[in-house]
C-alpha cells in the first residue's frame, strides 16, 4: 500500500490498447492514486478542462504517435493554454529518435523521456523524483 | 675734236654731267642723255645751277654737296669706293642707287679747277649685293658665336680624340660627365673611363672611327668620381688633309633614360604579368563576369558567358540583366540588387538564369558596386554556374527526407508493436491474471503483422525512390 502524500493523478494518453492497458497498471503501481487512460489526445485536453480538474497538478504519460492528435499537438496545447498549472508530462514512445529526445526538451513542463516497453523501474524513478519535488514544494509552501 | 668730245660725251652710258664753279656753286655746262634719261628729267638742266637741279632730283642732297666742298678744299677726285653704301644717292623717283664720281679738271696753266666732271653710276645691284653680303657676313658671325657657345656649353659632351685616343678638345658637356676639369681633361686619354666589361667592345668602335667608319654605339662608362653611367656615343673620324688624324665624339648620358626606361619595362612586364592574370581569371576562368550599369544593363561580359550559358559576351551588351532571370526568382534577386547601393556588396544565392537554349541553370552570384571606381564604372557581378551542385543537393535534400521518413518509420511504426510484445511479455511474466492466453497470442498476431506491413511499406518507399 502507498503512501497517500506519493500520490499523484496520473493521465495515461496512448492509442494503443495493449500499451494503454499496461502503463495504466504500471502506473498504479509507482503512483498509488488516481489513473485515468485515454486512447486519443483530445479525450485527455476535455478531461483536463472539467471544472474540477482544471487547477490540478498531473502527471501525464503521453504517447507521441497518435492518429488525429499527435503528442506534439497535445504538448503545444498544454504549453499555450495550461502553462500556469502543475501538470508534468513523461513522453512513453517506441521512437529512439535523438531528435524527438531534442524537441521534448523545449518544454519545460516535460520531466522524463522513456523509451517503450516502460519498465516499472524507469517509472519508479520517476515517481520518486516527482515526490521529491512536490513535496519539497509543499514544506516550503 | 671738240666736237668729238663732246659727241662721245653725249653717248655715254653713264649719267654725267659738266659743272662748272661759280663763286661758291656749280652751274651745269652741259648734260649727256644718259643723265636726262636715267634720272627721268625732261626740262633744259644746262645753265642751271647744280644745287637747285640736285633739290629737284634727290631726297638728301647732302653727300653731293661735301663732295663738292672736298673736291674744292683738296684740288683732287672725289670718288666714294663702291661698298660706301652711305654715300650713295637715291632719286627721288625710282629704286636706283647712283654713286656719285666727281672728277675735277684743272686750268693748265693756273691749275684751278676749271671743270668737274660729274657721273652718277648705277650700282643699285652692286650695293644690294654687296649690303647682302654684309648681312651674311653679320649672320655668319652670330652663328659662329653661336655654335662656339653650343659646343662649349653644350650639355652634350663633344670632343675630339687624336689617333691615341687622348682628348684633343672637350667642351663643358663631356668635362661634366667625366667629373674632370676641361683643362685636365685634354691630353687625357679615353680608355680609362671605359667600364671593363665594355672596354674591348668600345676600343673596336674607336679603331672603326679611325678606319673611316661612323660609330653609333651604347655603353656603360665610369667617371673620376666611380659612379656609372650609360653613355650615347657617335664617332666619326676628323680629316685633315684628306687624312684621318682623330675623331670627332659626341657623348650622350642616358643613365636616367636607361634607369626610365628600364623602371619602364619593368612595369610593362608587371602590367602584362597581372593582364595576363586578369584574363586568364576574367576571360577563361570559370565563373561569369560581367558589369552592370545602375538599371542592371550590361556593359561588359566575360567570355566565359559562352563556355558557361553558350551565349556569347557580344549578345549581353545592353540587355537587362533581370530579363535572364526565372520569374519565381525575380523578386528575391530584384531585392538583392536593391540592397547593393547601401551595402556595396551583395551575395545572391542560388537562382536561375536562362541559358541559349531556354533551359535554366542555376547561378550563384556576388555584386559590388563599383561604380564609383572609373576604371570600373559599374557593378562587377561574379557568377558561379551551380547548376551540378545544386541539382546534386536537392537529390541529396530528398534522399535524406526519405532517410528521415524510414528512419521515423523504423522508431515508430516498427519499434512499436515490437515494444508491444515486449510490453506484454514483461505483463505477463508478472502473473497478472487480467490477460489470458488468447489475449496473449492475439497480440503477438497483431503486432508481428504490424512488423510485416511495416517492413514491406518501407521496401516498397525505397524501390519507389529508386525508380
Amino acid at each position: 500500500m502507498k503512501d497517500n502524500s506519493r500520490r499523484i493523478p496520473c493521465l495515461v494518453v496512448d492509442d494503443d490498447r495493449i500499451f494503454l492497458k499496461i502503463h495504466q497498471h504500471l502506473a498504479t503501481k509507482c503512483f498509488g492514486g488516481e489513473v485515468t487512460g485515454f486512447l486519443n489526445a483530445r479525450e485527455a485536453i476535455t478531461f483536463l478542462n472539467e471544472p474540477g480538474n482544471q487547477r490540478r497538478p498531473f502527471l501525464i504519460l503521453l504517447d507521441l504517435n497518435m492518429p488525429e492528435m499527435d503528442g506534439w499537438e497535445f504538448l503545444e496545447y498544454l504549453r499555450i493554454s495550461k502553462s500556469d498549472t502543475e501538470i508534468r508530462v513523461a513522453i512513453v514512445t517506441s521512437s529512439t529518435s535523438a531528435q524527438d529526445r531534442l524537441r521534448a526538451k523545449k518544454y519545460p513542463f516535460v520531466v522524463d523521456f522513456i523509451i517503450k516497453p516502460m519498465k516499472e523501474k524507469s517509472l519508479q524513478k520517476l515517481s520518486d523524483r516527482l515526490h521529491a519535488q512536490f513535496n519539497g514544494r509543499s514544506r516550503s509552501a | 675734236m671738240k666736237d668729238c668730245y663732246g659727241f662721245i660725251f653725249d653717248k655715254l652710258p653713264l649719267a654725267c654731267l659738266l659743272l662748272k664753279p661759280d663763286n661758291g656753286s656749280f652751274i651745269i655746262v652741259d648734260a649727256n642723255r644718259a643723265y636726262y634719261k636715267q634720272l627721268n628729267v625732261e626740262a633744259e638742266l644746262i645753265g642751271r645751277p647744280v644745287s637747285e637741279v640736285f633739290r629737284e632730283n634727290f631726297e638728301d642732297t647732302s653727300v653731293l654737296c661735301e663732295s663738292f666742298d672736298r673736291i674744292l678744299k683738296t684740288g683732287y677726285a672725289d670718288i666714294f669706293p663702291l661698298s660706301h653704301k652711305r654715300e650713295a644717292v637715291t632719286p627721288k623717283e625710282g629704286e636706283v642707287l647712283f654713286q656719285v664720281r666727281n672728277i675735277p679738271i684743272h686750268e693748265p696753266e693756273s691749275g684751278s679747277i676749271e671743270f668737274i666732271f660729274h657721273i652718277l653710276l648705277d650700282r643699285t645691284i652692286e650695293l644690294q649685293e654687296e649690303a647682302r653680303l654684309m648681312e651674311l657676313q653679320q649672320e655668319l658671325n652670330q652663328m659662329k658665336d653661336a655654335s662656339r657657345y653650343f659646343i662649349s656649353e653644350n650639355s652634350d659632351g663633344l670632343f675630339s680624340l687624336d689617333m691615341e685616343g687622348k682628348f684633343v678638345t672637350v667642351n663643358r658637356g663631356i668635362a661634366e660627365m667625366a667629373q674632370m676639369d676641361r683643362e685636365a681633361l685634354l691630353g687625357y686619354p679615353f680608355l680609362p673611363f671605359c667600364a671593363p666589361y665594355h672596354k674591348k667592345r668600345i676600343l673596336n668602335h674607336f679603331r672603326g672611327a679611325l678606319k673611316g667608319l661612323d660609330e653609333s654605339f651604347e655603353a656603360d662608362f665610369i667617371d673620376a668620381s666611380n659612379e656609372l653611367k650609360t653613355l650615347e656615343v657617335t664617332l666619326v673620324p676628323m680629316r685633315l688633309d684628306n687624312q684621318i688624324a682623330g675623331v670627332y665624339g659626341i657623348a650622350k648620358d642616358i643613365t636616367d633614360q636607361k634607369r626610365i626606361q628600364f623602371l619602364v619595362e619593368k612595369q610593362r612586364e608587371q602590367l602584362e604579368k597581372s593582364e595576363k592574370k586578369f584574363k586568364a581569371l576574367v576571360q577563361k576562368g570559370n565563373d561569369l563576369i560581367g558589369i552592370l550599369d545602375q538599371d542592371a544593363n550590361y556593359l561588359f561580359v566575360s567570355d566565359s558567358s559562352t563556355a558557361v550559358l553558350g551565349i556569347c559576351p557580344e549578345e549581353f551588351i545592353g540587355k537587362n540583366a533581370f530579363d535572364f532571370i526565372h520569374p519565381d526568382d525575380l523578386t528575391r534577386v530584384r531585392s538583392k540588387f536593391g540592397q547593393l547601393f547601401e551595402s556595396g556588396q551583395v551575395t545572391v544565392r542560388a537562382y536561375r538564369f536562362k541559358d541559349h537554349t531556354g533551359s535554366w541553370r542555376w547561378l550563384e552570384t556576388t555584386a559590388t558596386n563599383m561604380s564609383d571606381d572609373p576604371a570600373v564604372g559599374g557593378i562587377v557581378v561574379n557568377s558561379k554556374d551551380i547548376t551540378q551542385s545544386h541539382v546534386l543537393m536537392e537529390r541529396i535534400k530528398e534522399h535524406s527526407h526519405i532517410l528521415e521518413e524510414i528512419s521515423w518509420e523504423h522508431s515508430h511504426v516498427v519499434r512499436t508493436p515490437l515494444a508491444r510484445m515486449k510490453a506484454v511479455v514483461g505483463y505477463f511474466n508478472e502473473n497478472n491474471n487480467d490477460l489470458t492466453k488468447d489475449d496473449f497470442i492475439g497480440v503477438l498476431e497483431e503486432s508481428l503483422e504490424e512488423i510485416d506491413q511495416a517492413i514491406i511499406k518501407m521496401v516498397e518507399k525505397l524501390e519507389q525512390n529508386e525508380r
